[in-house]
């Protein structure tokens, strides 16, 4: 039964982690075209370094309301991020620092209970001050089902937020709350007691579902709470002051804010700009300091300061469904799809975004749990690409099982410009380097997403994206009978990686727990249960004069905290 | 005239009701739903619960009274991908940038379209004539979505004239205008010089003639007030033209209007917006025709409903 | 009185030429024909519309490349002596594509301007021809659908059927009928009351003869204009879908979604760009011109 919890709480992060991928995608895929450095159209970035106070960038579209308890994708997190703060802050380094906290919080040795001093001084803002029981009411109302929030899960890690979850009716939902293992000791104090050890949780502490909500603020709003500018207040470093739908957003320095000395920004203006086209062109004419671009236009910009890019943590991969096609069943067959694929060649010539050959399925930057980074402690584990090799093994495969493969196979993806690249690519390597013909299906990506966990593919190509950085959001996927194992990897070697990866879920020692997950991607890639293709990286171009803007490798967008020009 | 005028307003109803009731079913007969991601990431309690604050889990002939009740109360229920905003007030607060673009496109068609029209007519069969015709025709032949990015990129970034892009000051209005313009320019040019060509071989232009009045006179006095009458009769499909073409100029020029905001609730299957965008989009193309009829009535008394044609 | 001689009363010598037609007798179409001759940019519209045709059909032959096929290593170069239009982001042949677009975006015109014509010369004859309550009920139908923006109508329908070729037209011609259904019935119902039917009845001619000779060709002319618009309005149709994602599906081309992806990249390879516009514009132009000089052409009171 715990067991069955953990899972679907990690399930349901891991899953909004693919729509967030997928959002991320959206915005510098959907135009074609791959670069040659043409009229290089130089930058005239913004005009007047000398300590420039008010920034301007684009976004790719409106957020969705701005509410901490509904909010689910990249542009609520991002926004939020800069208008309110959580007990803790993410810095360059993805480590959390305190914020809202005084201190890192003490956690008992059972490793399940939090206790944390909150600042001194700390205030909404509209003066009044942030108290524990904000984030306790915070916690409630994410948990409540009337609110309808889809990160509840996260939430529900805290002890007793699972029942609040599954309460049926206003009485029973109510006295839930009460119970919950987050209590307000004092104004000062926040006890929260979890129901299982959740070893990167104070690093989640840092995240949106974890901020505090104002309650004689948002119970007034009701369904209106984060509609507009003056329906959403925080207690970060920046005010929402203005939101005119589909066009502008504006962020003024909030001089409440606890730490307003460090913020160096007085004004950040963002614009809704859908068309990566016209966000280069509004870039280069000086009307915005920061775009996100796609690889064609990434090529004019490559030896400008302009340039930056940013490694994602998503793995774009490829999944074979077993039940549908038998011959995949058998690993060899797997192992040899994936080894006759040139990851180099599809990063460098079909991609061209600055994405990097997959080298595991956890991708690079991706913690292990325990301090150290999951792909250098594990190391390269998708074997070279070697084309004769892959078609021997194809014949081994087949022998070996018995099955034939059908004579046209056929691989579905998102139809974004990348998407359709990617599967262009494969598809015509599996022609040349095993004589396999696929043909390729690109659909929206709401089809794709439906056909995939329907089971209703026989190969599909498709991305992944962290909610938290920890290897567990990508190893639970593939547990037997899990609803991710969309591809029905099954056997004893299945069995093996289930054993190690819930044993991992319930584990305290942090040392065992990263071995445990080591142990299970190696089952993951060696039996080419799935055949990881590329790490995901994104380019933007930003004004070489902004310093210490931060563009986070999953959850925001960027961070603005610490932006500034010199 | 107020018998008249009341039987095209009921017409209007009925035909506004049989779109509500096509464009309802027609959704309701769409692959994919509406929630899209979040069936399946909402715990199955707060599914039910959005279910049913939608209505989905009724009858569908059920769903289409209550809707059918909540339209005629102006109530297009709420936008599936921001619920917090109801149809009506992102409508809302989409409309002035819409409005305004169209408006200032149309002045910019108008002004071009009326005066290539006289030329080409007044030039008919010589070079002014295809001079004109062909620069109108340009408007047609290509696609606002090509012209967009070019007046962005070579007038915006190249020649640095005016903004690529965003709707904030007045100088922002003018490239997106022009983009939308073309199209209108184009029609309006094709109809004002088939009706300056009619109007040249009618009797009265001869009388005009012969007894002398000046050229210009002939023109200004004669001709092109004449010739103007029939246009009205296009108000309609000019509506039509400049309302879809806000589609794609729109999203161009990041311009936060209805056509953006319809392109992106077709993207993410957004029912109750396209419904209540396709609903609103017939509804102001239905009065503009209904106020294009009336108007041309009042000019021309030799068309009514019903007698005669 | 000298008598008159009966030899004084012969009959005139019968000269039958002196009722002959000497000039050769034009019918309408030869005489429409011989005014659009005259008419040089109706004549370059067609000209430029048949050379395009040609090179439609026949140009993809002369290149050794086909429009799928991907060279990895030469993408997006621009126009050489192996690929005369140059190759886009996935190394494929941009002459070959450019062609091929042409080819499919021509055939969905046609074949939407073949429905249009059927369901729209049907509907307004047979509305004109009964008219009464029938007319009554058949235009206010037309009136509602008329009334719906047809760009919406085809992208709710497109949603539905999902995109391809098919979809694509009948997107098209599910609204495009209704203009022609107008005019041929507009037509029809001013052709009725004139004053040459109503001597041709009165000469004694039956309805066919009435039908056949004076209404059909009148409307015709009608009908043949309006096609010469049908074409390019589909044809422009197809490139709007494409630009919003619900047109042709790739590796096939169409002249949309050709103009669509060399929109997004005109500033770095505005090769993708200027063969596909130049296409399209033509296409587009020759139709519009070549419409304009046949209405001219095909006007009866324009006959000099």
């Amino acid at each position: 039964m715990k067991l069955k919890k953990i899972f679907t709480s990690a399930l349901a992060v891991t899953l909004i982690g693919a729509s967030l991928a997928a959002c991320g995608s959206k915005g510098s895929d959907d135009a074609s075209g791959s670069p040659s450095a043409s009229s290089g159209a130089s930058a005239s970035a913004s005009a007047g370094g000398n300590g420039k106070k008010e920034l301007v960038m684009n976004y790719r579209a409106d957020p969705p309301a701005l509410d901490v308890s509904i909010a689910e994708s990249a542009a609520s997190f991002t926004f939020l991020g800069a208008i309110s703060e959580g007990l803790y802050r993410l810095d360059k380094d993805m480590k959390p620092t305190p914020a809202l906290a005084a201190d890192m919080p003490t956690i008992s040795p059972d490793h399940l209970t939090y206790t944390i001093k909150l600042r001194d001084g700390i205030t909404w803002s509209d003066g009044t001050p942030v108290t524990a029981n904000d984030f306790v009411y915070s916690f409630q109302r994410t948990l409540d089902p009337r609110t309808k929030a889809t990160y509840a899960f996260v939430v529900a890690w805290i002890k007793g937020g699972e029942a609040i979850m599954k309460a049926e009716g206003d009485a029973a939902i109510e006295e839930a709350k009460k119970n919950l293992g987050a209590k307000a000791i004092d104004d000062k104090t926040l006890e929260i007691t979890l129901d299982h050890p959740v070893p990167f949780f104070t690093s989640m502490l840092a995240f949106l579902n974890f901020y505090p909500q104002k309650k004689d603020f948002v119970e007034p709003l009701g369904d209106k709470n984060g509609a507009d500018a003056d329906k959403v207040i925080g207690a970060g470093p920046f005010k929402l002051t203005k939101w005119d739908h589909e066009q502008t957003l504006v962020l003024e320095k909030n001089e409440k804010y606890w730490d307003a000395a460090n913020v160096k920004l007085d004004k950040v203006t963002v614009n809704i700009v859908k068309d990566t086209n016209t966000g280069l062109n509004l870039y280069e004419t000086g009307a915005t300091d920061y775009a996100d671009i796609r690889g064609d236009q990434m090529d004019a910009y490559k030896d400008k300061p302009d340039l930056r890019i940013k490694s994602e943590l998503v793995t774009g991969y490829v999944n074979f469904q077993t039940k549908k096609v038998p011959a995949f069943a058998n690993a060899k067959v797997r192992q040899a799809f994936s080894m006759a694929i040139d990851r180099e060649g599809l990063v460098n010539t079909a991609m061209r975004n600055g994405s990097v050959a997959a080298t595991g399925y956890v991708p690079n930057g991706n913690s292990d749990g325990n301090g150290g980074e999951f792909r250098k402690v594990v190391g390269d584990l998708i074997p070279p690409f070697d084309a004769a090799k892959a078609k021997q093994l194809l014949e081994d495969g087949l022998k070996e099982s018995g099955t034939t493969l059908p004579s046209k196979l056929t691989i579905i993806g998102d139809d974004t410009e990348i998407n359709k690249k990617i599967m262009e690519f494969v598809t015509q390597q599996w022609q040349t380097n095993l004589g396999v013909t696929v043909e390729a299906n690109p659909m929206p990506h709401k089809n794709r997403l439906e056909k995939e966990l329907s089971k209703q593919y026989e190969l599909v190509n498709t991305l992944w994206g962290a909610d938290y950085n920890d290897p567990m959001t990508w190893l639970d996927m593939y547990v037997a009978g899990g609803p991710f194992n969309t591809q029905d990897w099954e056997g004893p070697k299945n069995e093996e990686y289930t054993k190690l990866v819930t044993a991992a879920q319930t584990e305290t020692d942090l040392a065992k727990r990263s071995q445990m997950l080591q142990d299970a991607e190696k089952i993951l890639i060696g039996e080419a249960a799935v055949a990881p293709l590329y790490f995901r990286s994104s380019p933007f171009v930003v004004n070489p004069k902004l310093k210490g803007l931060i563009l986070p490798p999953y959850g925001q967008d960027f961070e603005l905290k610490w932006a500034y020009f010199e | 005239m107020l018998s008249y005028t009341l039987r095209r307003l009921m017409y209007m109803v009925i035909t506004l009701w049989i779109i509500v009731t096509l464009t309802f079913f027609l959704m309701k007969l769409l692959p994919g739903d509406p929630f899209g991601d979040a069936i399946t990431k909402l715990p199955p309690e707060s599914m039910q619960l959005l279910i049913k604050q939608y209505g989905l889990d009724r009858p569908v002939w059920e769903q289409y009274l209550t809707y059918m009740g909540h339209v005629i109360q102006g109530d297009l229920g709420v936008s599936y991908q921001f619920p917090t905003r109801s149809v009506v007030s992102v409508i809302k607060t989409a409309i002035p940038a819409s409005f305004e673009l169209g408006v200032w496109s149309l002045i910019i068609a108008i002004v071009f379209g009326l005066i290539l029209g006289t030329i080409a007519a007044l030039k008919h069969n010589k070079a002014g004539d295809y001079t004109a015709s062909i620069i109108a025709l340009i408007g047609v032949s290509i696609p606002s979505f090509v012209i967009g990015p070019l007046l962005s990129y070579y007038v915006g970034v190249k020649l640095k004239w005016l903004p690529p892009g965003l709707w904030t000051g007045p100088e922002h209005r003018i490239l997106p205008a022009i983009a939308l313009s073309l199209g209108t320019i184009a029609i309006l040019t094709r109809m004002m010089r088939a009706s300056m060509l009619e109007v040249m071989h009618q009797d009265y232009i001869k009388t005009a003639k012969s007894k002398g009045l000046s050229k210009s006179n002939i023109v200004g006095k004669h001709m092109i007030r004449n010739a103007i009458l029939p246009v009205i009769t296009i108000l309609g499909p000019i509506a039509v033209n400049v309302l879809t073409g806000t589609l794609v100029v729109e999203r161009i020029f990041s311009v936060p209007g209805l056509g953006n905001q319809f392109v992106l609730s077709v993207y993410s299957n957004d029912y109750t917006m396209i419904v209540g965008l396709t609903l609103f989009y017939a509804a102001v193309l239905i009065i503009a025709m209904f106020l294009t009829d009336i108007a041309y009535n009042l000019i021309d008394p030799r068309i009514r409903l019903g007698k005669g044609k | 009185m000298e008598a008159i001689s009966k030899e004084k009363f012969q009959p005139a010598k019968k000269t039958t030429s002196a009722e002959a037609i000497v000039r050769p007798s034009l019918n309408y179409w030869v005489d429409a024909w011989r005014r659009l001759r005259k008419n040089k940019l109706a004549m370059l519209g067609l000209t430029v519309l048949v050379i395009l045709t040609l090179l439609a059909i026949f140009a993809p032959m002369f290149s050794s490349h086909d429009y799928a096929t991907q060279h990895l290593k030469e993408t997006n170069l621009k126009p050489n002596s192996t690929y005369w239009f140059g190759t886009d982001d996935f190394g494929r042949d941009m002459w070959t594509r450019v062609w091929w677009g042409t080819r499919i975006s021509l055939f969905i015109g046609l074949v939407a301007a073949a429905l249009d014509l059927v369901v729209g010369v049907l509907y307004g004859s047979i509305s004109a021809y009964f008219g009464g309550k029938v007319d009554s009920f058949m235009q206010r139908f037309i009136e509602i659908i008329y009334s719906i923006p047809y760009l919406l109508i085809a992208i709710l329908l497109i949603m539905v059927l999902g995109s391809g070729i098919t979809s694509i037209i009948l997107a098209y011609a599910i609204t495009g009928w209704v203009t022609m259904a107008r005019l041929v019935r507009g037509q029809m119902l001013v052709l009725k009351e004139q004053e040459y039917v109503l001597a041709a009845r009165t000469l004694g001619a039956g309805p066919w003869r009435i039908i056949s000779k004076h209404l059909i060709p009148n409307v015709l002319s009608v009908v043949v204009v309006q096609i010469t618009f049908v074409v390019p309005t589909a044809i422009f149709v197809e490139s709007f879908l494409s630009f919003i994602g619900l047109g042709i599906k790739p590796p096939l081309a169409s002249l949309g979604n050709l103009l669509s992806d060399g929109a997004g990249v005109l500033r770095y390879q505005p090769h993708r760009l200027l063969f596909p516009t130049a296409v399209f514009s033509l296409i587009l132009l020759s139709f519009n011109l070549l419409g304009d000089g046949l209405r001219d052409a095909l006007d009866p009171k324009m006959r000099r």
